[in-house]
This record gives structure tokens, C-alpha cells and sequence, in this order.
């Protein structure tokens, strides 16, 4: 030994080098013996990991508190984040799941157009069903207005975002929800316009043209509207709704109160209705009025670089979701308020007449779902752990702090989320411009558009004309999609129904054996059932009415 | 040394050196080998990484033969190729004014410069690029505004326009223009990254090549009148040529497999429309998102039998120069 | 190298070319250092020039989160060149200097490899580690790195190995020496220069690798640099500063390196200019 020294001792790089890596390995080892089994001197601990993609700083530190709460109520239990960026997570997820070293609760979602149709094929091989649990008490509730209530009801939607439709079981956990509003700079807003903020169209596009006569003035750089596709999208559903809503009569041919996307697609197609009617031209016409006050360019501008803008004061308003509200509020240095997007007033001499009124967000689901691997070790704290997140007083403080809605039933609202309250009076939406399989041709082609490099007509002529190519095809692939799931659900009924009627062998396949979820998937399959009818009805008649 | 030889005979005393042979063979035929025949394998299953498979014999070999989007990334890596044989001559021209230099110590000076940045990781310099190329905050757009660049793009774009040579208007007054966010500017950003294009390695070797030029040959050159144009393109551009064809291998194997560049800068799914999407890009979207591990392995071997053929007659060519 | 004839504006241009191309290949550095001391607000107003007050938090805040992803490449380096390099060279010894029984043939099958472009591999590696339990380990990652290393060490050292003069082998084998002695105390003394190289080549690529880490790793806190660097950059809303000190500071230890390894380096390389 003394002589390696001796020798060593010659070169110093050598020495440097060796003195480093003995540094490194003990930070390694330390990671990998505190990942097995936590922080040293304390005894064992099972060790929890929950994975998911909102790397933003508030979220993250909120979910801290809650761990903490959690750990104090059961110090042999370590809860880990594991953060991913949401570029790579569905990637991450995938290898994950493959290499059978996933976490313990796994946020689900992401993946883009390939991850919609994986997800449900996840969840039946990897993931554990927890139709045995949400009937069973939170016991976590004890001492508040939810206690012995069946664990599904203690959710606001009654945990309808835990919901697998394909595989007509909870697979689920939602811990959090958010609606989108309209976020605006005070301080800029001030500078040109008195009184409240604007609550009508009118009102939106005089505050914009100010801003922007104020940006000339000052010679700084002022987009009024902080642009990206994403959030274009969040104003463009909601004047979409309120200005097709009246379409409601005309299209809804099952009378269920919601047009599908067949229902949506098939008068268009046919002709039944047309695009240049007063509420779909004012539509496009309207959206095209408000594009002009965002940066030109901004269709190809991804969310954080919106946010970035808006946040260094080049923009006074952003719409987006309380899930940026952390973030924002942390990082903007001006007074930060919140807004409903505004829509025209009936007497607004080109829209007026065409305004229903307000989306309504009823049928807000849980968000920020938490799904449990089937193979996990820790299956049983691990549930326990998302009851816990998922009970009045933790979820409420949980999503106090994180800035998003709360999901337990009741829970209230944190003072400065007030505005994001779901507003449950409103209009559901109607004609939706995405047909099947015409859905990457729509979005070219109303971003040349918007991008000033068609007019209304060319829009029309090639929207129509990516309908007549793809929508037969996009139509028939909703079909089968739809066969295949309305077959594995009359599936799944008959094999509860076979194990409520004693059958033998039926139990095994089962995930859960009580009356309530029978009826569930019974009254589930006769709505999808009916609906699918319907569709297909709708279809053929458009294309029997086409030209 | 000639290398001695140990007849079987001879094993019995011998046979030590088995045992210094068995690390590299396991190494090399568990990781190497083993993955590569089961590749082979899979190609033939519809696998999705996990368990389930299926045989479907020739089957994805024939999606691949007439998959639009693969044809699509070859083409691609072909135009990346491209660009960076062009590429190389920014360093064969640093290396030649180097080497020119007349003062030995600026041209040490000058070698320890260069070698610097060379030595930063090569994400640090994907993750500095995707930071130029922002279109908010990111330098390039900064850059092109203030020196009017933009301005004469825009022009240039519109006068090309008017003439019918292009179809529309990439470069628009007023418009930022987003270099990874447009699928007709992705391309090009792709080419341009890495400006100035001085491959440090590239430097250094073309620099060692020059410097075994003996100095009679530029007595030579320079008692038959030859200007210092005449130098480079006689003396010093074969000599760089030869060292050029020779990591032709190398480099077109490194174009055709690579998609480390892409998946930092665009992520897994190749860019706005799936603009840059290269055979290796497509190769990990398909196992590791769309989870078609069979079809990816397939593409995988495809990419193989490509790379092995380029190589085959990229010797052919060598063997005939020389 | 002096030539009379050369004029004063020659040399000029030729300075001026260099330190223009130096300027632009700096450029990034420089922007880096720039950035790393403004918050965002000051970020945006001003983009080139330094601002005051200079924020030395960004600081702090970059060596946080990049410092345990240093530590790990630092780990997942200098394993992976030691086990390659002490593989390979056995391996090559045995290359070089001996032909034995169906050595030709492993020799072969090893060339074969190097025209491999390993693009198929990824994927049935990533299950036999799988099946392995290699996945989520940093050792695992090591082997298989050092498995992918081997080719290009052992091509080298092979061809040095059989280069060297057999007296050195026989005077060690009078005196006695096994076949492990001959290689500790002939090999590696004579062949320091070439290992060397080898070892900074193995240590920079391993130390730049991304792919396979950045599909075998589940945990944050085992990712080696490229990787965590990738994940930090993904975040919303970045706080640039913060960022930028965080890839300055990633910088540093590769120039560690070379301030100490400067010479083999460049030797090296043009020494394998003339191999390759």
C-alpha cells in the first residue's frame, strides 16, 4: 500500500484523479443505498416513488408538504419524486414499464398522438385496477363531513377522471384539476385602461388596440396577447363554443345534450351545414380579429416560450390553466390578476346576434392522475399514500399550495384560485372543426389562415376538400376503435355477470366482484352503445344527402 | 515481432492465455454479439419490447420497404451528409493557415486555443445551440435583427418568391422566425449548427498530416515560382484528401447511425411534422414510444446492410485512388 | 518554417482568419459566462453584455443540480475506462504476441464488429440487461460500456503489442515472469503513451455517452451528465441563469483533463492519424 503512495504521489494528476473518483463513488454509493432502503441511521424504510412530469418549482415543493405530512403520520415510509420533463416522459414511462423498474405511482398521460392509444394498453398489462378499493371508505376522512363515505364518492366527479372507458375499470387516481382563464399584467392593463377589466369582445379589442398605441409611444416591444398554438387554442375553444352552441338543436340527433364529433363532422361533410353560415364565418372572423393582436410568428411558438414573454412584461395577457399559476405568480414581478376570457355582447353590431353564451365546465374531470403499478412491492402504502392525497383536508392544502383545484368533494378553494371556480352554467361544445383523420389538415391549414396567407374562401375550399379525402377513412378507424371497445366491455360485463351468478371459473378474470360495478358497466355500455348508433346513422345519412 | 506460435500440443502449458482471452470474448459476445442475433430475431416477431410476439416472417421488412416516412429520414440523412462534407471545410482551412503560420510558439498558441472548446461535453454544446436557437430569447434571432440580416432574408425570400423559384414565404417581415418550430426551418438549422463548423479533432489531424510535408518540397514549389494558392492546392489539399477519404468510413457511419443531435434539439418525434427524422430517430420512436420494438429492430438491421454497403464501396474507391 | 518572401498583409490576414474563428468558436463561452450571473428579467432586456448586480446565486443553484450528475459521470468514467482498458490489454497481449488456437478466428469475429454500427443493438441490449437486472445500476452501464469499448483498444493495442520488439518478452519469461507478469510489467510500462490516449478517448466518450443512460436509468439522482443535463433543460419556464452556470460548470472537469493530459493528446492524435 505504501508504495502505490509513494508512487502515486509522483503524479499529481494521478493523485488528483483517484481523489476525485473516491469522491464520486461515495456520493454513488450513498445514492444507491439511501434509494434502497432511505436515509441511513434510521432504521428501514419502505420507500414510495412517485413519478410525474410538472417539473415546475411550486408543484414540486407543494408535493413536499404533503410527503411530510404523510411521513409524520408514518415515519417508515419515505416518499421520493422523481421529476421528468415532459419531452421525454413518455419515452422514460415506456422503459420503465418494459424494464420492470417503474415507480410506485406513476403520473399518467403524455405521449402525444402515439400515447392515446398506448395508455389504455398500459394500463391493462401494468397497472393495477382499483375498482376493489373505490368503494371501500377513506379512512382518512374520519372527522370530516366525507367520513364513511365510499372512497369515489369522496371525489368531486365522483372519480369519473379515474376512469378507464376502454377498459371500464378505475385505473386512476386524480389528486388535482385545473380550469383555464384569461391571466393578465395589472400594472400594464392600468397604464391604459381605468375600471374593471374588460368583460366584453369590444371592450378586449379597444384594451389591445391601446396597448398597443402605448407600445408605439413608449418604443417598446408590446404583443397585448402572449401567443403560442397551445394558448390560441384555449380562446379559440371558447368563442368557438359560445358562437356554435345555438347548432345544438340541429346536430344533436340522439338528443343525448352533446354533439360528437361524427355528429360534428357529417352535416359539414354532406353540406347540411356550410361554412359560410353567419355563425361559423363570424367564428373564423372573430378568431381572426383577436389573432391580429398576438405576435405575428406565433404558431410555431411553443407554451414556455408564451409564458417567458408574458412573464418579462412584452405581453399583458396569457390564457392558460392553474397550472401555470405557480409558476407565475412566482416569477412575475408585477401584480398578477386573473379573468374570464371575455365574449361579445349582444350588442356587438357583427357577433351579437351569433353569441349563445359561456362554456360550461361541468364536466370537469380529475386531473393530475396517479396511476399504481401492478408490480409494485408497496402496493398496499402506496394506496394508503393517495388516500391520503386524496382526502379533504390534505387535498385541499395540497392544491392551496400548488395553485390548482382541489378533487375531494367539498374541499374549498384557496382564496386567490376564486376565479378558476368551474363555472357550471354554460353551453357544452357544439360543432368541433377536427374531423377524424382531417385533424393535421385543419390545423395547416387554419394557420395559413391566420397567418394572413389565405382568405376565408381558400380556407373553406381546403378544409372541404381535406373532409371529402380523409374523413371516410377517419370515420371508418373511429368505428372500429369504437367496435373493439364496446366488444371488450360486453366483455368484461358478461364475466361479472357470470361470477355474480355463481359461474364457475369466471372468478378468475375478475377484478371485482360487486353488484354496483356490474351495474356500472351495464349502464356505461347501453350510453356507448346507443351513441355509436347514432353515429353511425348520422353518417350514412350525410353521405347518402352528399352531392 | 513475429508473432509466436502455440501449437495444440502445446496448450497443456499454454493454456493461461484462454484465460486472459475470456473477459474481452464475454464482454464482447454477451453485449455485442448476442444483442445483434437476437435483433436479427425480433426483426422477423410484430414484439413490443416486453413479451408479447408474434411471427410475422418477412413481414415487417416489407412495411419497412415501403414505409414513406423511412424513404423520407434516408433522404434526409443523405442532405445531412452533405452538408457535412461540407462542413469540413472550415477546419482543413484553419488547419492550413495554422500550419503557415510562420512563429512556432503562435502556432502552439493557436493548437492550445483551438483544442479548448473541443473539450466542453457534447451536450453542453447541443443545449447552448437549442438556447441560440430559440426564437424568443434564443442569440441567433437577436443577432439576425440587429445586424439586419433578418431584413435581407426577408427580401431575398420575397424577390425569390416574385420570381417563382419558391412556393411561399418562409422569411416574413415582423415575424420571428422559429428555427426549430418551422418544419421548412428545421432543416437548415440542423446544417447550420455547430457554426463555425471547426472540428477541433478535425483540426489537429489535418495539422499532424501538414506538418510530416517535408520542407524540400516547399523549396521546391517555391523555386518553380508557385504562389501560396498553388501550395495549398498541390501540397497541401491531396494530403488533406487522403486523410479525408480515410475517415470516410467513419463519418458516414457516424451520419447514418447518429440521432443523438436530433432527439436534443426536436425530441423523439423528428421536429415539427416529423421534419427531421432520421432512420436511427425513427428506429427508437418506434421501440421506445410507439413500442414497435419488432419493426424498430428491423429497421435497425436494414440501417446495417446500408452502412455495410456504403462502406464496401467506399473501400472500393479508396483502393482505386490509391 | 521561414519564408522570406512572405509580406506583412499575408501575415495579417492569416492572424485576423485565426482570431476570428477563435472569436466564433469562444462565442458560446462566452455567451455561457454572460448569461450564468443575470436573472431572467435582466436576461431579456440585455442579452449580450454582462449586467450588474451580477447574481452569484445562479451559481450556487447550478452546482446543486448538475454537481451529483458530475459525481456520477466522474463514477461511470473512470470505471468504464479502467475496466476496458484492463480487459483489453490482457486481451491484445495475448493478440499480439501469440497465435493460438482458434485465435484468428475470435480475431475475426471481433473486426467483423467494428464494422457493426451497433444502431441494431439498442434494443435487445436493453432486454438482456433487462434479464440481467442490469437495468437502474451504474455498474451495469459501466460493463456494458466497456463491452462497446473494447474494439477500438484492442485494434490499437494489438497492433503495438505486435510492434515491440520480442526481447523485451523473453527477457522477462527467462526471469520467470507468468503471462499476467509479462503483461503488468512489460506491456503496460513500453505501451504508457498509446494507453494513455486510449484512456482519455474512452474516458471523454464515456463521459459524453447519453443514449443508453438515458434509456437503462430510472432514478434522477444516478443520471451521469449528459443525461441530467438533457432533463434539466426540459424544464417550463427556465430560469436561464441558473442553466448557464450549471453547463459552465459541466465544462470544467473535461478541462481539468486536458490541462493535464494536454501532450498525450495531441500526440496521440497524430499518432493515430497514421494508423488510421
Amino acid at each position: 500500500m505504501r508504495s502505490l503512495w509513494i508512487k502515486l504521489r509522483r503524479y499529481p494528476a494521478l493523485l488528483l484523479l483517484v481523489t476525485v473518483y473516491l469522491a464520486s463513488t461515495a456520493v454513488v454509493a450513498t445514492n444507491i443505498l439511501r434509494g434502497r432502503s432511505g436515509a441511513p441511521g434510521q432504521g428501514r424504510k419502505t420507500i414510495l416513488r412517485f413519478a410525474h412530469w410538472q417539473l415546475e418549482p411550486g408543484i414540486r415543493s407543494a408535493i413536499d408538504d404533503l410527503i411530510a405530512d404523510y411521513t409524520a403520520l408514518h415515519p417508515d415510509v419515505e416518499v421520493r419524486q422523481i421529476l421528468i420533463p415532459e419531452q421525454g416522459y413518455f419515452q422514460w414511462v415506456n422503459t420503465q414499464l418494459i424494464g420492470r423498474t417503474a415507480p410506485d405511482m406513476i403520473e399518467v398521460g403524455s405521449g402525444g398522438a402515439v400515447g392515446w392509444s398506448l395508455w389504455p394498453k398500459f394500463y391493462a398489462r401494468y397497472f393495477l385496477p382499483l375498482d376493489r378499493y373505490v368503494d371501500e371508505p377513506n379512512p382518512y376522512n374520519a372527522g370530516t363531513p366525507l367520513e364513511g363515505v365510499p372512497w369515489r364518492q369522496a371525489f368531486f366527479d365522483e372519480m369519473e377522471g379515474g376512469y378507464s372507458e376502454e377498459l371500464q375499470s378505475f385505473f386512476r387516481v386524480p389528486i388535482a384539476t385545473s380550469t383555464v382563464r384569461l391571466f393578465y399584467n395589472r400594472d400594464l392593463v392600468r397604464k391604459v385602461w381605468d375600471g374593471p377589466f374588460p368583460e366584453t369582445f369590444e371592450d378586449l379589442t379597444e384594451l389591445c388596440d391601446r396597448l398597443k398605441a402605448w407600445g408605439e409611444e413608449q418604443g417598446v416591444i408590446m404583443e397585448p396577447i402572449a401567443g403560442s398554438w397551445y394558448n390560441f387554442r384555449q380562446f379559440f375553444n371558447t368563442y368557438r363554443t359560445a358562437l356554435t352552441a345555438d347548432y345544438l338543436d340541429r346536430l344533436d340527433r340522439d338528443f343525448n345534450g352533446t354533439v360528437s364529433r361524427i355528429e360534428s363532422a357529417a352535416p359539414l361533410y354532406s353540406g347540411a351545414v356550410r361554412m359560410d353560415e353567419p355563425a361559423l364565418q363570424g367564428n373564423f372572423a372573430l378568431i381572426q380579429e383577436l389573432a391580429e393582436y398576438f405576435a405575428p410568428g406565433f404558431t410555431a411558438l411553443g407554451r414556455d416560450e408564451a409564458v417567458f414573454l408574458f412573464l418579462q412584461g412584452q405581453s399583458a395577457m396569457i390564457t392558460t390553466g392553474t397550472w401555470d399559476f405557480e409558476v407565475m405568480r412566482v416569477q412575475a414581478e408585477f401584480d398578477l390578476a386573473v379573468a374570464e376570457i371575455p365574449l361579445p355582447s349582444p350588442s356587438h353590431p357583427r357577433y351579437g346576434a351569433l353569441v349563445a353564451g359561456p362554456t360550461t365546465e361541468a364536466g370537469l374531470r380529475g386531473g393530475f392522475p396517479m396511476g399504481v403499478i401492478k408490480d409494485s412491492p408497496n402496493v398496499e402504502t402506496t394506496l394508503d399514500f393517495l388516500r391520503f392525497a386524496t382526502s379533504l383536508e390534505a387535498n385541499e392544502k395540497l392544491n392551496r399550495t400548488m395553485s390548482w383545484l382541489p378533487v375531494a368533494e367539498g374541499a374549498r378553494l384557496a382564496e386567490h384560485l376564486q376565479p378558476f371556480a368551474p363555472l357550471i352554467e354554460g353551453y357544452a361544445s357544439c360543432i368541433t372543426y377536427d374531423a377524424p383523420g382531417a385533424e393535421l389538415a385543419f390545423e395547416q391549414t387554419f394557420k395559413e389562415l391566420l397567418g394572413g396567407k389565405i382568405d376565408y374562401r381558400a380556407f373553406v375550399e381546403s378544409l372541404m376538400a381535406a373532409y371529402d379525402r380523409e374523413l371516410p377513412g377517419g370515420v371508418a378507424s373511429e368505428f372500429r376503435n369504437g367496435e373493439q371497445t364496446l366488444s371488450q366491455q360486453i366483455r368484461f360485463a358478461a364475466l361479472r355477470r357470470a361470477a355474480l351468478a355463481g359461474a364457475v371459473g369466471a372468478e378468475k378474470a375478475l377484478t371485482a366482484d360487486s353488484q354496483a360495478q356490474y351495474q356500472r358497466i351495464m349502464e356505461a355500455y347501453v350510453v356507448q352503445l346507443g351513441t355509436r348508433h347514432n353515429d353511425i346513422r348520422v353518417w350514412i345519412d350525410s353521405v347518402a344527402a352528399k352531392p | 515481432m513475429a508473432r509466436e506460435r502455440v501449437r495444440l500440443s502445446q496448450l497443456r502449458s499454454y493454456w493461461p492465455l484462454y484465460l486472459l482471452l475470456l473477459p474481452t470474448v464475454l464482454l464482447v459476445g454477451l453485449f455485442m454479439y448476442l444483442p445483434a442475433i437476437t435483433g436479427i430475431r425480433y426483426s422477423f416477431y410484430l414484439w413490443d419490447g416486453d413479451e408479447v410476439s408474434t411471427w410475422v416472417g418477412l413481414e415487417n421488412y416489407r412495411r419497412a420497404f415501403s414505409d414513406p416516412v423511412l424513404g423520407r429520414a434516408f433522404i434526409i440523412v443523405l442532405i445531412l451528409f452533405v452538408a457535412d462534407l461540407f462542413k469540413m471545410i472550415p477546419s482543413m482551412i484553419t488547419a492550413v493557415v495554422i500550419h503557415r503560420t510562420t512563429s512556432d510558439k503562435m502556432r502552439y498558441l493557436y493548437r492550445l486555443l483551438f483544442v479548448v472548446p473541443m473539450v466542453v461535453p457534447q451536450m453542453v454544446m447541443l443545449l447552448i445551440w437549442k438556447f441560440f436557437y430559440n426564437p424568443v430569447v434564443g442569440l441567433l434571432n437577436a443577432f439576425l435583427s440587429w445586424s439586419r440580416l433578418l431584413d435581407l432574408l426577408v427580401a431575398a425570400n420575397g424577390w425569390l418568391v416574385q420570381l417563382g423559384l419558391a412556393q411561399k414565404a418562409i422569411f416574413e417581415a415582423g415575424v420571428t422566425p422559429s428555427w426549430l418550430g418551422d418544419s421548412d426551418l428545421v432543416l437548415p438549422a440542423l446544417i447550420f449548427w455547430g457554426f463555425p463548423w471547426i472540428g477541433i479533432i478535425g483540426v489537429l489531424i489535418y495539422l499532424s498530416g501538414l506538418e510530416k510535408i517535408p520542407r524540400s518540397v516547399y523549396e521546391c514549389a517555391e523555386l518553380d515560382g508557385v504562389g501560396w494558392f498553388g501550395k495549398f492546392l498541390y501540397i497541401e489539399l491531396p494530403l488533406i484528401a487522403t486523410q479525408v477519404r480515410v475517415n470516410l468510413v467513419l463519418m458516414i457511419i457516424g451520419v447514418l447511425k447518429g440521432y443523438g443531435l436530433i432527439l436534443v434539439l426536436l425530441g423523439a418525434e423528428g421536429g415539427p411534422g416529423g421534419a427531421a427524422m432520421v432512420p436511427g430517430l425513427y428506429m427508437y420512436y418506434k421501440a421506445f414510444w410507439a413500442r414497435e420494438a419488432g419493426y424498430a429492430c428491423a429497421i435497425g438491421i436494414l440501417l446495417f446492410f446500408v452502412i455495410v454497403v456504403l462502406t464496401w464501396v467506399n473501400n472500393k474507391l479508396v483502393q482505386v485512388k490509391k | 518554417m521561414s519564408r522570406m518572401s512572405e509580406g506583412p498583409g499575408a501575415r495579417f490576414l492569416k492572424h485576423a482568419y485565426l482570431w476570428v474563428m477563435l472569436a466564433l468558436v469562444f462565442m458560446p463561452f462566452y455567451v455561457m459566462l454572460v448569461v450564468s450571473f443575470k436573472s431572467n428579467a435582466q436576461f431579456y432586456n440585455q442579452t449580450w453584455l454582462p449586467t450588474w448586480p451580477l447574481h452569484f446565486g445562479n451559481w450556487v443553484v447550478g452546482w446543486n443540480t448538475v454537481g451529483v450528475h458530475i459525481a456520477n459521470s466522474v463514477f461511470l468514467a473512470v470505471t468504464t475506462t479502467v475496466l476496458t482498458l484492463a480487459v483489453a490489454i490482457i486481451a491484445a497481449y495475448v493478440f499480439g504476441r501469440y497465435k493460438v488456437p482458434l485465435g484468428d478466428l475470435f480475431w475475426m469475429a471481433l473486426l467483423l464488429l467494428m464494422l457493426m454500427p451497433g444502431v441494431a443493438n439498442l434494443i435487445p441490449l436493453f432486454n438482456l440487461m433487462k434479464r440481467l437486472n442490469m437495468l437502474n445500476s451504474l455498474i451495469g452501464l459501466s460493463i456494458v460500456s466497456a463491452a462497446g469499448g473494447q474494439v477500438l483498444c484492442l485494434y490499437v493495442l494489438r497492433n503495438f503489442i505486435e510492434d515491440m520488439p520480442k526481447e523485451f518478452f523473453e527477457c522477462a519469461r527467462i526471469d520467470g515472469a507468468s503471462h499476467f507478469q509479462q503483461v503488468m510489467h512489460v506491456v503496460v510500462p513500453q505501451c504508457g503513451g498509446i494507453i494513455s490516449t486510449l484512456a482519455i478517448l474512452n474516458f471523454v466518450s464515456t463521459w459524453n455517452s447519453f443514449i443508453l443512460p438515458l434509456i437503462t436509468l430510472r432514478d434522477p439522482e444516478l443520471l451521469p451528465l449528459a443525461v441530467g443535463l438533457y432533463h434539466l433543460q426540459g424544464a417550463y419556464v427556465k430560469e436561464w441563469g441558473p442553466l448557464m452556470a450549471a453547463y459552465f460548470i459541466s465544462a470544467i472537469p473535461l478541462v481539468v483533463l486536458f490541462a493535464f493530459t494536454m501532450r498525450f493528446f495531441i500526440r496521440g492524435v497524430g499518432e493515430g492519424a497514421i494508423k488510421g
